[in-house]
């Protein structure tokens, strides 16, 4: 139990997709313009991740080792699809705020990335739960990023309104002004690990 | 005899000249056109100027004090030179706050986050300058109503123009570039409409003299960007005296581009930065998005600096003189 | 963890039936989805031409009528009450925005003024351009072109010579795109009534109206030579001027910002 606790927490701080490890960064610089496009982009690929981790942990002994890049990726793009069909099925308020991104969760490094690292070689349960951690680590590191963009770029959060939208600094809603808020932010992150 | 034997790295010969001492020739170099945007805008433009100068000396304090806990460095001049710099290129009725904004931004993000005086890639001046033009857009681009742009023609001074610069106007108007329209004398003079430091004309000329006759820059990035810039003009079909008097040119070419800490350090790779700050510069004016185009063409060329560097090496001494021995001796 | 040796008959057999297996569910997600989805699509087309177009008790989809606009494809989909048209919801676009292509949903009544529109896509400045689903519909000023007919006002922006519409401050290439779009839409709109309008009787009633809105459509359309003349005159001015200084960058990208 502790052991997964350890797996579960890794995921969120001491290894936090975003910034600690850097990957994803094309999804989480290019939906985070907003708290809630952050959320659901984390949302959505938390999903993908919790499924592609789990079906690669009970298939990994049947994967010889050198076709391994393409089946994980074959298992990967196939919930991103499902995910895909269903958002546009059901949920057509995440279509129009994230659009295109959704498909480009196939290519986040961070589902590859866990599953090389990390699913291929540990049981289900474990691999489960690395993927839940991981999920929820890149899902508040969006929402972070993402309010700290809108709050600074529009004045508000979660679309609501604290202060007026005229003083916002637009350029954190651009992309020169993700870059900055996201090297601001990891710094801050370094800064705490460090202390603590 | 009581000569010490004093153990140091060379050089061991040293002139006068000391960082503060630079920065403080440039702050002179910068009165005319302070005197021009006064001039020309009146009392805001000495509000904004002062704001700007205010922010950056307290931002560089702070941040050395609480921050990074270094020495006191606002005595070496460049944060003053910063915030001088930042407030020429804004116009003199932006809202105070902004200017604030500017000024943190261009010391806290543009010049303290990467070390300090030195360390930057990017002018600060002009960091904050592009930080607030994306913040702000409708602001950054919103000039005194009062103050004609030099086109001499009737419509220029319409209602629906006014508050505009002339690249504003040659780019959204549709104005054709009547050589009879443009009142070269205003221009010149700086009797036109923009940022603080646009509207100097001869009075940054007179600063950039001064910076060449005390030795502070040296002619190659300035010519280079002009004769550059011009070139360029003629090519793509302008007037290149309009390009060069018109917007940030003079400006940039004279205080932005030749900053130090931003530049290359050899003469040839000066100019080549410099040639291609005049190219972009044109590029954006003709073909891009936005009227002017020097900030975003310095804060470019600033960034392939180090590479310039590495290319454009200064000689080790003597290495030409044995070059030219092994030359000699070969044949 | 036994790994299965990299042998050519276990690497086909294993990504062999990994595929196979990811096709099957993938096939069933989406033959359950399809329909869900089709349904989504319809829902966003009707929910945007009920938002601008006047009450109506026919199928505008069904009903619609595409055509072309200077080569940018155009559907006008009539609103029909009782037999007659009310009106109409235009989807146009125009690919001279700032960032490429605008398209808006532009509501008319029966005459051509403007009821009510939805940019249903941009990719404008935020802050700027962006601002083109709100400022037009600001009493303010000049700005609001709803309850305008731009067959008696210019839709030029204010800055163009003749135009009367205030474009949004610090971005005036996506205000002319807007204008452009809506000009496109009423010009379509103008097309569908004159070749529709009298088809589109059913009932006596409609041909008591369809005599009177002929006539109407008569001195509507004289007046629209009329304004038209005026706005060709206008935009030739400008084309011109920009033909001249910019050779032809019209459909380049632009920004609004000086510097």
């Amino acid at each position: 139990m502790e052991k997964y606790w350890k797996i579960f927490y890794n995921g969120i701080i001491p290894g936090n997709p975003v910034f600690v490890l850097l990957l994803g960064m094309c999804a989480t610089l290019g939906t985070t313009s907003s708290a809630m496009n952050g959320l659901m982009m984390g949302v959505a690929t938390a999903a993908v991740l919790v499924c592609s981790n789990l079906v690669i942990s009970l298939i990994k002994s049947l994967v010889p080792d050198k076709v391994r890049i393409p089946a994980f990726i074959v298992v990967i793009a196939t919930f991103v699809t499902v995910l895909q069909l269903v958002v546009n099925a059901w949920l057509p308020a995440l279509n129009a705020s994230l659009g295109i991104f959704i498909p480009l969760i196939v290519v986040n490094c961070i589902l590859l990335g866990r599953a090389e690292a990390f699913a291929s070689k540990n049981g289900v349960m474990a691999s489960l739960i690395d993927g839940l951690g991981t999920g929820i680590g890149f899902t508040f590191a969006l929402v972070l990023l993402g309010a700290s963009r809108e709050l600074l770029g529009t004045g508000r959060l979660f679309g609501a309104l604290i202060y007026p939208e005229d003083y916002g600094m637009l350029v954190f809603v651009l992309a020169p002004g993700a870059f900055i808020a996201l090297g601001y932010l990891i710094a801050i992150v370094n800064k705490i690990r460090k202390v603590s | 005899m009581d000569n010490k034997l004093i153990v140091s790295l060379s050089p061991h010969i040293h002139t006068a000249d000391t960082t503060s001492r630079t920065m403080w020739h440039v702050v002179i170099a910068l009165i005319p056109a302070f005197i021009m945007a006064v001039v020309t805008f009146g009392l805001p433009a000495l509000w904004v100027t002062l704001i700007s100068l205010g922010t950056c000396l307290l931002t560089e304090w702070v941040i050395n004090r609480f921050m990074l806990h270094r020495p006191f460095t606002l005595s070496n001049g460049s944060a003053f030179i910063t915030g001088l710099l930042l407030a020429f290129n804004l116009p003199s009725i932006l809202p105070w706050w902004m200017v604030i904004i500017g000024g943190v931004v261009a010391i806290g993000i543009g010049k303290m986050s990467f070390g300090g005086l030195g360390c930057n890639i990017w002018n600060p001046a002009l960091v904050g300058r592009v930080f607030l033009l994306l913040s702000f857009p409708a602001a950054m681009t919103t000039w005194p109503t009062d103050v004609p742009s030099a086109f001499s023609a009737a419509d220029a001074s319409a209602d629906a123009w006014s508050g505009a610069t002339m690249l504003h106007q040659l780019k959204w108007a549709g104005h054709t570039v009547d050589v009879s329209e443009v009142n070269f004398l205003d221009m010149t003079i700086g009797h036109m409409n923009g940022s603080l430091g646009e509207v100097g004309g001869i009075a940054i000329l007179i600063g950039l003299a001064y910076l060449l006759i005390m030795r502070v820059v040296t002619w190659h990035i300035p010519v280079s960007m002009l004769a550059s810039a011009a070139l360029f003009s003629w090519i793509f079909g302008g007037n290149p005296l309009l390009d060069i008097f018109a917007g940030g040119m003079l400006l940039g070419a004279a205080f932005m581009a030749t900053d130090y800490v931003t530049s290359p350090m050899t003469h040839k790779g000066q100019l080549i930065y410099g040639a291609m700050i005049g190219l972009i510069t044109m590029i954006i004016r003709r073909f891009g998005a936005y009227p002017e185009g020097v900030s975003f063409a310095i804060l470019l060329m600033n960034s392939f600096t180090p590479l310039i560097n590495i290319y454009c090496r200064p000689s080790v001494f003597g290495a030409r003189e044995r070059k030219a021995m092994e030359r000699r001796a070969a044949q | 963890m036994k790994k299965l040796a990299s042998t050519l008959p276990n690497m086909l057999l294993s990504l062999g039936a990994i595929t196979v297996a990811a096709g099957a569910l993938l096939g069933w997600v989406y033959t359950v989805t399809k329909e869900p989805i089709a349904h989504q699509a319809m829902q966003q087309q009707v929910e945007a031409i009920s938002a601008v177009a006047p009450p109506f008790d026919n199928n505008p989809e069904a009903d619609r009528w595409e055509t072309t606009v200077d080569g940018i494809p155009v559907t006008v989909y009539p609103a029909i009450m009782n037999g007659h048209l009310d009106g109409a919801a235009v989807k146009a676009a125009s690919f001279n925005g700032f960032a490429g292509e605008i398209v808006v949903m532009c509501g008319f009544d029966a005459d051509g003024t403007v009821r009510e529109y939805q940019v249903l896509s941009q990719a404008e400045t935020p802050g700027l351009g962006s601002k083109m689903q709100e400022w037009f519909r600001d009493p303010a000023g000049a700005r609001s072109v709803i309850g305008k007919n731009p067959a008696t006002t210019s839709f030029y922006v204010s800055k163009d010579t003749g135009g009367e519409i205030d474009a949004i401050t610090a971005a005036t290439i996506s205000s002319r795109a807007f204008l452009e779009t809506l000009r496109t839409a009423f010009e379509s709109y103008r097309q569908y009534a004159s070749t529709h309008g009298l088809d589109m009787a059913t009932a006596s009633g409609s041909d008591a109206n369809s005599g009177a809105s002929s006539q109407n459509k008569k001195t509507q359309e004289v007046k629209e030579e009329k304004v038209s003349d005026a706005n060709s005159g206008a935009s030739q001015q400008n084309g011109g001027r920009e033909g001249k200084k910019h050779k032809g960058r019209e459909n380049k990208i632009h920004r609004h910002d000086n510097r």
